[in-house]
């Protein structure tokens, strides 16, 4: 542009430059102008289906690096695992964290691998990302990698649920590798104390948790914040009244009444829970101001780490309160899983496979209570160990039904959310509730 | 848009010759050129780019999980009339960005006075006041979903010890707003103190003298003298404090989800919502479009308003 | 006499407001630092506590134990460091652009800077990872810094075109008359009177990009180039379900955080006091 001999020009170029940084800017503004932006990606998404670039050297003998995304806690246990499948293979493990949220997960992974493109070989994922991740085609079908000795490893009750949750169109993307069912705590110490046992039914939740209710101590309790913690409470009861949730039927709006009955009717659960997280939840109860509760499995590990206040029988486990479908409780959880486009694709499929074997399962689920599920293989070593011993008992009288499905399922649930905590804070009635809920659900297609 | 903007160096005279009226205007071209280049590539391509993308998006039904991609019309914007979720959120959304921004002058200006005034420590005390905007947002809306805590909470244990009550903060439809928005203010508002403390610094200091000498007192030396000439620092810190929260949500997202029910709902929160747990990216451009339109008009207001005090310098 | 009275009572009130400012600004800041050196357990008692109860280290030690700190950390630091440079540079530029060559349109550009902050960055997630993709600038440190300090940029120019415009002309006008270029005239003249405004935004941008959640979440995809923010979303209070965040470890996370922001920020402050200004201004 220095060059004189062409200044006239160069001149009118910049002037051009300059017009079109200001159109350009000025499209944004709304004016509407036609300069197209120097990155000039192409408008429409790449398609998923392109080929990621893989850079892995031509020798197939050659040590590979994979990366393996799980949640920084669960580190320390899969290493030996990892180990040995270095040492039969001669590839390397690097471990990853990752988000602990599935809503994180997705927005995590999400334009990643929309663009192709996976920044890890395996990964765990969460039950309210992994459907969305296979349903558009961003997994591997794990049919071929796993041997059919893993799967019929889980008991005959997870069959349902990993049809469901874990494939896609007849194909399977992911390994469970957690079982979180929500458990019924209680204190036993108290129970005891009356001579009376835990509630049995419905009815028993009230006429129990009325008896033991003297604020600050309260029968019950149940985080209820959003997001999706009125959704967990709702689907438990609807499990339990023996409908779905996303139908907004009579069994739903059973499932409603009750939970406000417990908050507003018969105040044995304060109001104060609508806007409680499942931490504020636990310490609730280790402050001794709950007779029982139902709460996610981690719980177990919470109450007996507070050496302060842990005694036997603060935190024992009992079978679900039944309404008029029985003694019910809705599980799900994390499982492993191989992106479409993982760099080393072939290796992770070998890795996944061995990290989730009937061999290297149980020794999973020793380092780590997050990886004890009712596998046989894990209770044939841990069956009469701690939280498995309930997991037993639970899966014995039928308990487990499984996580409410729906193909939108992130808008289902928010849906159920949304209404829910709307009627659980008197915003709105019953009816509205259901109607809102029915035509939401509806618009979803 | 390719005719030449017209240029003329500010202060400068016109010369005499035309000729070099042209060389100037060549010369500022080429400089406007230059110094603008890097901040528009740098949104063009971040930016600008994108957006194209959410606006091409937002006439399609797109959802990578339920394929295939296809052009609807607006068919997401009829959806987005009916989604209680979108309609319940836009009340709250205004309320707390206005109330917010407003909060956030007012406490601002009087933290920017403070901070001007010289008094012992007061190097120290500029740096704490950046403590609650340096705070991580996730951390603060953790925190003080704590404080807030009928029974665990400090908030509610002052007040219980001062006057006795206790308030169910983020049970209650208003006492959520209330929260949340105290919160926001508490967290931006060093922020808005600082940006106007740098505008109190240009505040060139004889005028206050020569005010002296004419017997004015600071409460009207700061209304005759100091506002007006820091009045445009302060529409703009405003504008950017609307245009910015109205896109912000990661505090409601992490202190109470948009609840109790849909009190605290603000409309970024639903874009990140359809975007990130559905995967409907095409019904979340959607959203982003109607955002982006309510910006527009509050920045066109905030234009006519810079105007104003601009002349008025 | 009266004059020394309204003295002593101004003196009072300010006084007074300071340390009502600070009660206001320190108190959550005081609580969560008190959570951070308080074991898991104890954290929450009825009533409150407002001095330690047991001090401990140990929130700390599990934090470290759970994410690799002193890489995140120095990776943050790279991160932020860079952006607010390069967002405060290219701002810089194009604010002398806007403020002092007046031309037609100047205020349409200014306005469309200022309208960009509000382009949904969630929304453009998507198309920029593939723009990324195609410039490979996934998982890199200039890639990042590339749409941190973009990110930022609209409001920088959004703050410093009406501090260019607020300083008289004449100074620079009596450089570049007596023959200044351009570089010379924005080193001896220009960034002296916008020292105070341009280390303003400097550590406004740097606590903004240190912060900063989603860009470093989608972009920074390997251990490489994550930052703390990012580490933050990586805490879970046990293996969950959904659970709440940890307390304990998020207060510890959040000291780590907050702790070189404000060396940062006793460092920097010196140079926004006045003076210079007033100097310069005539």
């Amino acid at each position: 542009m220095k060059d004189k001999s062409v200044t006239r020009i160069s001149r009118r170029q910049l002037l051009k430059a300059a017009g079109l940084a200001a159109g350009s800017l000025s499209i944004s503004a709304g004016l509407g102008a036609c300069a197209p932006p120097p990155a000039a990606a192409p408008q429409q998404p790449a398609p998923p289906a392109q080929p990621s670039p893989t850079e892995a050297p031509a020798s197939g003998t050659v040590s590979k690096t994979l990366l393996l995304a799980i949640q920084g806690f669960a580190h320390e246990a899969m290493k030996p695992v990892l180990a040995k499948w270095e040492e039969k293979t001669g590839h390397k493990v690097t471990l990853e964290s990752g988000p602990v949220t599935g809503n994180e997960m997705i927005t995590k992974y999400a334009p990643a691998f929309q663009s192709g493109v996976s920044p890890v070989d395996v990964m765990s994922d969460a039950d309210d990302s992994g459907p969305s991740f296979y349903r558009a085609g961003w997994m591997e079908p794990l049919d071929e990698a796993i041997p059919q000795e893993t799967w019929d490893d889980f008991p005959e009750s997870f069959k349902q649920q990993i049809e469901v949750w874990h494939s896609f169109d007849g194909k399977r993307y992911r390994v469970p590798h957690e079982f979180a069912i929500g458990y019924t705590f209680y204190r036993k110490d108290w129970f005891d104390e009356r001579k009376i046992e835990p509630p049995k039914t419905w009815d028993e939740v009230v006429t129990i948790g009325k008896e033991f209710t003297n604020p600050p101590v309260f029968g019950t309790m149940e985080a209820l914040i959003k997001p999706a913690l009125a959704f967990v409470y709702i689907a438990y009861l609807t499990a339990q009244s023996g409908g779905n949730p996303f139908a907004f039927d009579d069994a739903t709006a059973q499932a409603f009444q009750f939970a406000y009955d417990l908050i507003h009717t018969h105040k044995i659960m304060p109001e104060t829970t609508l806007a409680m997280d499942y931490t504020q939840q636990n310490e609730e109860y280790m402050k001794d101001h709950v007779a029982f509760m139902r709460q996610w499995p981690f719980f177990w590990d919470v109450a007996r780490g507070n050496k302060g206040w842990y005694q036997e029988g603060k935190a024992e486990i009992t079978l679900p309160p039944a309404g008029p479908a029985g003694a019910k409780s809705w599980w799900g959880g994390w499982g492993f899983s191989v992106p479409k486009f993982a760099p080393n694709k072939a290796e992770a499929l070998d890795l996944i496979a061995f990290i989730t074997n009937n061999e290297n399962a149980p020794i999973l689920a020793k380092g780590q209570s997050w990886f004890v599920m009712p596998r046989k293989s894990i209770m044939a070593v841990m069956g009469n160990e701690g939280l498995a011993v309930h997991m037993q008992r639970y899966a014995e009288a039928n308990v487990p039904s499984p996580r409410p499905f729906h193909p939108k399922v992130a808008e289902a649930q928010s849906v159920v959310d949304d209404v829910a905590a709307l009627y659980l804070t008197k915003q709105i009635s019953l009816s509205e509730a259901m109607t809102q809920g029915k035509e939401r659900i509806a618009a979803l297609g | 848009m390719t005719q030449s903007p017209t240029t003329a160096l500010a202060p400068a005279p016109a010369r005499a010759s035309r000729f070099r009226l042209t060389q100037r205007a060549k010369r500022n071209a080429i400089l406007i050129c230059l110094l603008l280049l890097p901040a528009v590539a740098l949104r063009l391509f971040t930016a600008v780019y994108p957006f194209f993308n959410t606006i091409w998006l937002s006439f399609h039904d797109w959802n990578p999980a339920f394929p295939p991609q296809q052009f609807v019309g607006l068919k997401n914007f009829q959806a987005l009339t009916r989604d209680t979720a979108v309609t319940s959120s836009v009340s709250f959304t205004v309320l707390f960005v206005l109330v917010s921004t407003m909060l956030e002058i007012v406490l601002g200006l009087v933290i920017a006075l403070i901070l001007n005034r010289a008094f012992f420590g007061r190097g120290a005390v500029r740096a704490i006041n950046l403590i609650p905007w340096a705070i991580p947002m996730v951390v603060a809306a953790v925190g003080f979903r704590w404080m807030y805590d009928t029974q665990y909470g400090i908030i509610n244990d002052l007040l219980h010890r001062t006057i006795g009550v206790k308030v169910p903060w983020l049970v209650d439809f208003w006492g959520a707003r209330a929260a949340v928005i105290a919160t926001n203010v508490w967290k931006s508002t060093p922020f808005v103190g600082l940006v106007l403390l740098a505008a109190l610094q240009g505040v060139p200091h004889d005028l206050y003298e020569a005010g002296k000498v004419d017997g004015t007192n600071r409460v009207s030396a700061f209304f005759y003298i100091t506002l007006p000439l820091i009045m445009p620092q302060v529409v703009t810190i405003g504008l950017f404090m609307v245009v910015w929260q109205l896109a912000a949500f990661d505090l409601v997202f992490a202190m109470t989800g948009g609840g109790p029910g849909f009190a605290t709902q603000v409309l970024a929160y639903r874009i990140y919502q359809v975007a990130f747990t559905a995967l409907n990216f095409g019904y979340a451009s959607a959203i982003s479009m109607v955002l982006f339109v309510v910006v527009g008009i509050a920045s066109v207001i905030g234009l006519a308003l810079f105007r104003k005090v601009e002349v008025s310098l | 006499m009266s004059v020394r009275v309204i003295r002593w009572a101004d003196r009072l009130m300010l006084t007074a407001l300071v340390f009502l400012f600070l009660f206001v600004v320190l108190f959550p800041f005081y609580w969560i630092m008190l959570s951070s050196f308080t074991p898991k357990y104890e954290l929450f008692t009825i009533p409150p506590r407002y001095w330690f109860s047991t001090f401990t280290l140990e929130n700390y030690q599990t934090l470290a134990n759970n994410i690799p700190l002193v890489r995140y950390f120095i990776n943050s630091l790279l991160f932020a460091a860079g952006s607010s440079l390069v967002s405060v540079a290219t701002a810089f530029l194009a604010s002398y652009a806007l403020a002092r060559i007046q031309f037609r349109g100047a205020n349409v550009i200014f306005i469309a800077f200022v309208m960009s902050i509000a382009l949904p960055q969630v929304g453009g997630l998507v198309p920029l990872f593939e723009s990324f993709k195609a410039t490979n600038l996934i998982n890199t440190y200039h890639g990042l810094v590339i749409l941190m300090s973009s990110l930022v940029l609209p409001f920088t120019i959004w703050i410093l075109v009406p501090f260019l415009r607020q300083i008289p002309y004449e100074i620079e006008e009596a450089a570049i008359i007596d023959g200044a270029r351009l570089p010379q005239l924005f080193w001896f003249i220009t960034l002296p009177i916008m020292r105070p405004a341009l280390a303003t935004m400097l550590i406004i941008n740097f606590i903004i990009a240190w912060n900063e959640l989603i860009y470093p979440l989608v972009f920074a995809t390997s251990g490489l180039n994550k930052t703390l923010s990012v580490g933050l979303v990586e805490l879970a209070v046990q293996p969950t379900a959904g659970g709440g965040r940890p307390w304990d470890l998020l207060s510890a996370m959040s000291m780590v955080m907050i702790v070189p922001i404000l060396l940062l920020v006793l460092f920097f402050q010196r140079m926004i006091v006045s003076g210079l200004t007033r100097g310069a201004v005539k």
